[in-house]
């Protein structure tokens, strides 16, 4: 799995996911969400769209970068996901951890305060 | 590898090489310079000696040829009158006292009248013939040059005719030859000189030189000057060309010698009776011989001399030479020949040849010496660095001698090489405490597995590093019904706690925390807690103690054999895969929850229940396998795990575990595996 910078709207950073990370580049893509959050990126959606399997490898990426967004307040949502990668995360029960949209805009929505709706 | 030379060695070669070419250089500069200088020396001395000559000849005869063409021309004057004693001793003796090589004057007339005047020392002499008719009494007049002693006048019979004198006749010869009266004015062309002869009277070389003049009452005579040539002789003798160099001057009719210049090559001076007027290819002399040889093309009468010195060799010594005309009179050449050995001209140059050698050497032997020196100031502290680099490679990470060098590049070369011997050893005993680790991780694996009435249950792991981030555990216990109190058992049980859990990643990290897990267990088997409380409390203590977005899946069951059943919980350990043997199809389960460590609480903590019949197989398989992949990249996968187990369903747990393996070696093509590989089977029989 491969994360690449899509969009940022308002203050939700959107981040686009692609097959071949792996151990060699995913600490850098971590450290460099990291410091964005550090920065105070506490919303972010990975938009699942183009990616078409996960490793176990790709699920620790995604639950650390939810762990990273959870002790700040933030929090990571999952759009566009795949049914086949639906279905690892359900095996694994991974999609209790992650909330899981059909498109980027409607996770983006359930980012607004309550308000805004 | 090629062949290769030493740092040293090369380095030392390298520098030689180009001291041997610059020094090369230099010779051949130097030997090039020499030897042109010795072409341009050569030519310059042997220049400078003939025109030295030239002009010693030239002051040495001019004078006298002049002393004659004024006496010729008082002569055409009517100023010289046989008859006039006084005018005419008073006339000569001034010429003969300005000029000592002339040793006697003769004027004689057509008739036979002849006055000769000589000298000896400090007396005079005049005779005279044709005083008296018959023209045989001669009147002699002796006087010396003391007033005090008398004159003295004395008659001699004589058989002398003045016309019979090779002198008069050479003059009137050449007054005949001036066919045009109007040549006869230019005097130069009457002169006439004799071949050198000795002298009747002194028997000392010399020449005559004459003219014939017309005197105005119509009457010819001839007036001839004796010139004595030892005096060329004693200038020759003076003359030293260089050490071993040599100058004649001999006749150009007969190659008569009449000056040998003093050389080393001869004891230095030679005696006029030695080579006077002796035909110079007579002498005997073999370098005499072979410079006239070299000589030959010039020396051919009539052919006008020019030209750059001439090369010849002599006893292996090469000589350069030159000659030149030197004319007394139209018919009458003198040649003078200069002749230098190479050693003789080296002789100005050899010196300082010696001295840029002698440099050249020194500098070399200096070049060389510093050749080594750098070579080994600049190899011995990479010689260092290799040799201490064998030595760690061989595993002595022990400090080595301090390496010092001038060489900035070496000496970063050199902290490099002590940061790499630290961090090596840091690395090794790192090595060491992995391999204690891995140790200790291994003891934690099940060295047997318990025997459950009903069931036949296997484990298997292999990290993919020197530890796993997996791990499992097979715990056979049987609980005291009455007391409640639990019974570790090795081998027969009656039920058995198992685990399965992979951390995320592999190696030490990992393999720690599914220690941790397995040690967690373990101390709640003793205490039988329900599963729903374990796993809450080590997710709980997971969470505290995993770094950030570390978590572990972990699979947990229970072996009842009485009940015939596995009760199990997943957290994020999936796919299970229960294998129904009276349907013959795999049920693949997911996990109950997520993986522990992520967050609290973990919410559903229900076990699971796998009733298990005859032939039913249980399998908990880490992805270890499942993700194997083959060299296109491709997943081993869930299915082919299925089909094995399907296919081998009738085998033991052992066995499907080993096929399962040996499958996905297979698949892999024996790669090295890129995850741990942990795989439970549990049958019932």
């Amino acid at each position: 799995m491969k994360f690449y910078y899509s969009d940022v709207e308002n203050d939700i950073l959107i981040v686009n996911a692609d097959g071949g990370l792996n151990a060699d580049n995913a600490d850098q893509f971590i450290d460099e969400l990291g410091r964005l959050i550090e920065a105070g990126q506490t919303k972010i959606i990975v938009d699942c769209s183009h990616l078409d399997y996960i490793s176990s490898y790709g699920l620790g990426v995604l639950v650390r970068l939810h762990s990273k967004l959870a002790k700040r307040g933030g929090d990571v949502k999952l759009a566009c996901v795949k049914s086949v990668i639906e279905k690892v995360l359900t095996m694994t029960r991974l999609n209790t951890v992650f909330e899981i949209y059909p498109d980027v805009s409607r996770a983006t929505l359930m980012f607004r305060p309550k308000d805004d709706n | 590898m090629g062949r290769t030379i030493s740092i040293r060695r090369s380095l030392i070669l390298n520098i030689v090489a180009v001291i041997v070419i610059l020094s090369g250089a230099i010779i051949v500069t130097i030997t090039i310079g020499a030897r042109a200088a010795i072409r341009d020396l050569s030519k310059k001395i042997i220049e400078q000696t003939i025109s030295q000559t030239e002009t010693k000849l030239s002051s040495f005869f001019d004078p006298i040829e002049n002393e004659l063409l004024r006496i010729q021309t008082l002569g055409r004057k009517g100023l010289v009158n046989l008859d006039d004693f006084e005018y005419l001793r008073d006339q000569l003796k001034a010429i003969m006292r300005q000029y000592p090589q002339v040793t006697s004057l003769m004027v004689a007339d057509e008739s036979g009248k002849d006055f000769m005047m000589l000298r000896n020392g400090d007396k005079w002499l005049i005779r005279q013939m044709g005083e008296k008719a018959d023209y045989k009494q001669a009147k002699i007049t002796e006087w010396t040059d003391d007033p005090e002693v008398p004159v003295t006048v004395t008659w001699k019979e004589v058989n002398y005719d003045p016309h019979q004198r090779p002198w008069y006749r050479g003059a009137v010869s050449k007054w005949n030859d001036c066919a045009d009266p109007m040549n006869r004015d230019n005097s130069e062309q009457l002169i006439y000189w004799t071949k050198p002869y000795q002298f009747f009277t002194t028997q000392e070389p010399g020449m005559t030189i004459s003219a014939r003049f017309q005197q105005p009452d119509g009457k010819f005579c001839v007036v001839g000057f004796d010139v004595l040539l030892t005096d060329i002789h004693i200038f020759m003798n003076q003359l030293k060309v260089l050490s071993y160099g040599q100058a004649v001057i001999f006749t150009d009719e007969d190659r008569e010698l009449i000056g040998f210049a003093a050389s080393d090559h001869y004891g230095n001076q030679k005696s006029p009776s030695e080579y006077m007027l002796k035909p110079i290819d007579q002498l005997g002399d073999p370098l005499i011989d072979k410079a006239m040889t070299a000589f030959r093309d010039r020396l051919k009468r009539n052919q006008k001399i020019a030209g750059q010195p001439i090369q010849f060799k002599h006893d292996k010594e090469l000589w350069w030479g030159s000659v030149d005309r030197f004319k007394l009179a139209s018919d009458r050449n003198l040649i003078m020949a200069v002749i230098v050995p190479n050693s003789g001209i080296l002789e100005n140059i050899q010196t300082i040849r010696y001295l840029l050698v002698g440099i050249t050497a020194a500098v070399f032997v200096l070049a060389i010496w510093r050749a080594k020196y750098l070579a080994s100031r600049y190899s011995a502290p990479i010689e260092s660095l290799v040799k201490s680099s064998n030595r760690m490679s061989t595993g002595d990470l022990e400090p080595g001698a301090p390496i010092v060098s001038p060489v900035r590049e070496v000496v970063q070369l050199a902290e490099a090489h002590e940061h790499m011997r630290k961090g090596l050893k840091t690395l090794m005993k790192l090595e060491g405490d992995i391999q204690i680790a891995r140790e200790i991780q291994q003891k934690t694996l099940p060295q047997s597995i318990p025997q459950l009435p009903g069931f036949d249950i296997d484990g298997w792991n292999a990290p993919a590093d020197e530890t796993g981030g997996d791990t499992y555990d097979i715990v056979g216990y049987s609980v005291d019904e009455k007391t409640g109190d639990v019974k570790m058992c090795k081998d027969a049980a009656e039920q058995a706690v198992l685990l399965l859990a992979d951390a995320t990643g592999h190696g030490l990290g990992p393999a720690l925390s599914v220690t941790q897990l397995r040690a967690m267990l373990r101390m709640a088997v003793h205490i039988q807690p329900t599963v729903g409380t374990i796993v809450e409390h080590m997710n709980e203590q997971l969470c505290m103690d995993l770094p950030e977005g570390r978590f572990i899946t972990a699979w947990f069951g229970r072996v009842d054999a009485a009940a015939g059943c596995v009760r199990y919980f997943s957290a994020g350990q999936a796919p299970l895969l229960h294998y129904i043997a009276a349907e013959d199809t795999v049920r693949v389960l997911d996990a109950d929850t997520f993986p522990l460590g992520i967050f609290e609480p973990l919410g559903s903590t229900e076990v699971q229940q796998a009733d298990m019949e005859a032939g039913d197989i249980f399998a908990v398989i880490s992805d270890g396998i499942y993700e194997a992949v083959d060299p296109e990249e491709e997943q081993f996968g869930n299915d082919r795990v299925i089909e094995i187990i399907k296919k081998n369903r009738d085998k033991s747990s052992k066995e499907i575990s080993e096929t399962i393996r040996a499958a996905t070696d297979e698949y892999t093509q024996n790669a090295p595996p890129d995850d741990d590989r942990t795989i439970i089977i549990i049958k019932r029989v």
